[in-house]
């Protein structure tokens, strides 16, 4: 198994190892619950370096990117981020991305770790033949760290980062620790005040270690992927694998907002153009259960018993929310229950649990910070 | 070490004989592998069961697991406790975490089950 710079530092820390898309990373330290609790009250700290990061340049770069992505990246200014996604010519979700503008004809592109090779080769064979952009997959010497909670922008400030109060949301500031030149992004995938950290591999553990030393009176631990399944499934974020795949469209996913239609022509545009202008069969939604129960990926949903109880669709995601105390998830329906309030009902290993569809996100964060 | 006033089960729960009732629960071991338990779901008391049935479910954060009781009889217990504070699982899996007390139809049952030792050793064998 593959190890990020910062293997050392989850040891050290008593980290639960699993295999996580051919990396050995850090599942829990202390405890899903509580690393969770820890970002949504103070801060936790996440090695994602496992992620790819692929750093694509050269002066045809906009149109590039244009091309090859669905959100509208003209409209990104130097040092600004979105999210977008990378369809197949079907407008099946081969990854969906961050995308960061460094310099004017510089982005970072921010992938999944189990897609970066395919996403990589893709960029290759979609860019052969013009010489003006070049495509350089920088995962191995950049590592990322992701620092969310309340308390983040206090331990940035405590570190010496003074500037990190001007940093909007999705912009990015070019800061400097201890001399050596550190990326910091307002990104995160938790639904808390947070920021990422791109750093050069072999300063990262130490700056790992820094973060933790100065973060400790404020409450930060580390903190592992279940806790970070845990937060982004309450804000209905969507997993690559699990909620979508290239057999699902962005339309179908409920991120629409991520394709532009407007901006010319995009690989996969004509598929979702058709679907967005009423040619959709299932869309994407969000549900509570109305008994207590967990929703897992993979069980049926049915269509409300006082109808005929058929299967209509599957879930993709689902645990129990720890701050609404219910069994929550996200799964594909037919279009005429995706609205909030529809009655659908899941298949918890043999009984019929009722639920309803939601408006996303599930968790709403308050405007505070420790 | 496991507790040795305890008799235990491969599929991880323990099994405590006072007379003809016997206290269930799972291992620290399953505790552990299951990680956050986030929700249990119990029987009625007075459901009969038979041994090897599934009478529950542990959820946690990560994954469902089934609780299966190793002995038969009726359910003439259980922890309501747990509903609220199901991590006392996580916390005290042999004491305060305990999910059900069964009365026993047959006694016998129990001396099928592994002693803390045979447990022990069925658990390195296993790893």
């Amino acid at each position: 198994m593959k190890r990020t710079p910062i293997f050392d530092g989850h040891v050290e820390a008593g980290a639960k190892l699993v295999d996580f898309a051919g990396w050995e990373m850090p599942i829990q330290y202390s405890g899903v619950v509580d690393e969770y609790q820890t970002v949504r009250t103070t801060a936790g700290l996440f090695d994602v370096s496992h992620m790819g990061r692929v750093l694509v340049s050269g002066p045809g770069v906009l149109p590039f990117l244009q091309r090859v992505t669905t959100n509208d990246v003209a409209k990104l200014a130097v040092l600004e981020s979105h999210y977008s996604m990378v369809c197949n010519q079907r407008g099946g979700i081969m990854d969906d991305i961050f995308v960061y503008r460094i310099k004017p004809y510089e982005y970072y592109l921010c992938v999944n770790a189990s897609n970066r090779e395919k996403i990589v080769a893709w960029l290759l064979e979609q860019a052969a033949g013009a010489s003006e952009v070049q495509i350089c997959d920088r995962s191995a010497d950049v590592a990322q760290l992701a620092l969310q909670g309340p308390a983040s922008r206090r331990i940035l400030s405590d570190l010496g980062v003074k500037e990190i109060d001007s940093v909007k949301p999705r912009h990015c500031l070019e800061a400097s620790l201890h001399g050596e030149p550190l990326l910091i992004t307002r990104t995160g995938y938790t639904g808390e005040l947070g920021y990422e950290l791109y750093m050069a591999a072999d300063r990262a553990l130490s700056i790992w270690k820094a973060l933790i030393q100065v973060g400790k009176s404020a409450g930060l631990k580390p903190t592992g992927l279940g806790a970070r399944d845990l937060l982004r499934l309450e804000m209905a974020y969507l997993l690559y694998g699990n909620d979508i795949s290239e057999d699902t469209t962005p339309i179908e996913a409920g991120a629409g907002w991520v394709v532009n239609f407007e901006k010319g022509d995009f690989i996969g545009r004509e598929t979702l153009k058709r679907q967005k202008d009423g040619g959709l069969t299932r869309r994407l939604v969000a549900f509570e259960l109305l008994q207590k129960a967990v929703p897992r990926h993979g069980f049926k949903i049915l269509s409300n018993s006082q109808s005929d109880g058929k299967e209509i669709g599957e879930v993709t995601s689902g645990n129990l929310s720890p701050i609404l105390q219910k069994g929550i998830g996200l799964g594909y329906v037919p279009p005429d229950l995706a609205h909030v309030g529809a009655s659908i009902v899941v298949d918890i290993r043999g009984r019929a649990i009722p639920a309803a569809v939601v408006k996303p996100p599930f968790y709403k964060r308050k405007n505070r910070e420790a | 070490m496991e507790p040795t006033n305890l008799r235990y089960h491969e599929e991880h729960e323990w099994i405590k004989v006072e007379g003809t009732h016997a206290t269930l629960g799972i291992s620290n071991f399953a505790q552990d592998a299951l990680g956050d338990i986030v929700f249990i779901e119990l029987p009625k008391p007075g459901t009969a069961v038979t041994v090897g049935q599934q009478i529950g479910e542990v959820e946690s954060t990560k994954t469902t697991s089934s609780i299966y009781t190793p002995v038969s009889g009726t359910i003439a217990k259980i922890n309501t406790d747990l509903k609220d504070h199901p991590e006392v699982v996580n916390a005290d899996p042999y004491g305060k975490g305990w999910m059900a007390v069964i009365e026993l139809a047959d006694p016998k049952q129990v001396e099928g089950l592994m002693t803390a030792a045979q447990y022990e050793a069925f658990l390195s064998s296993h790893k």
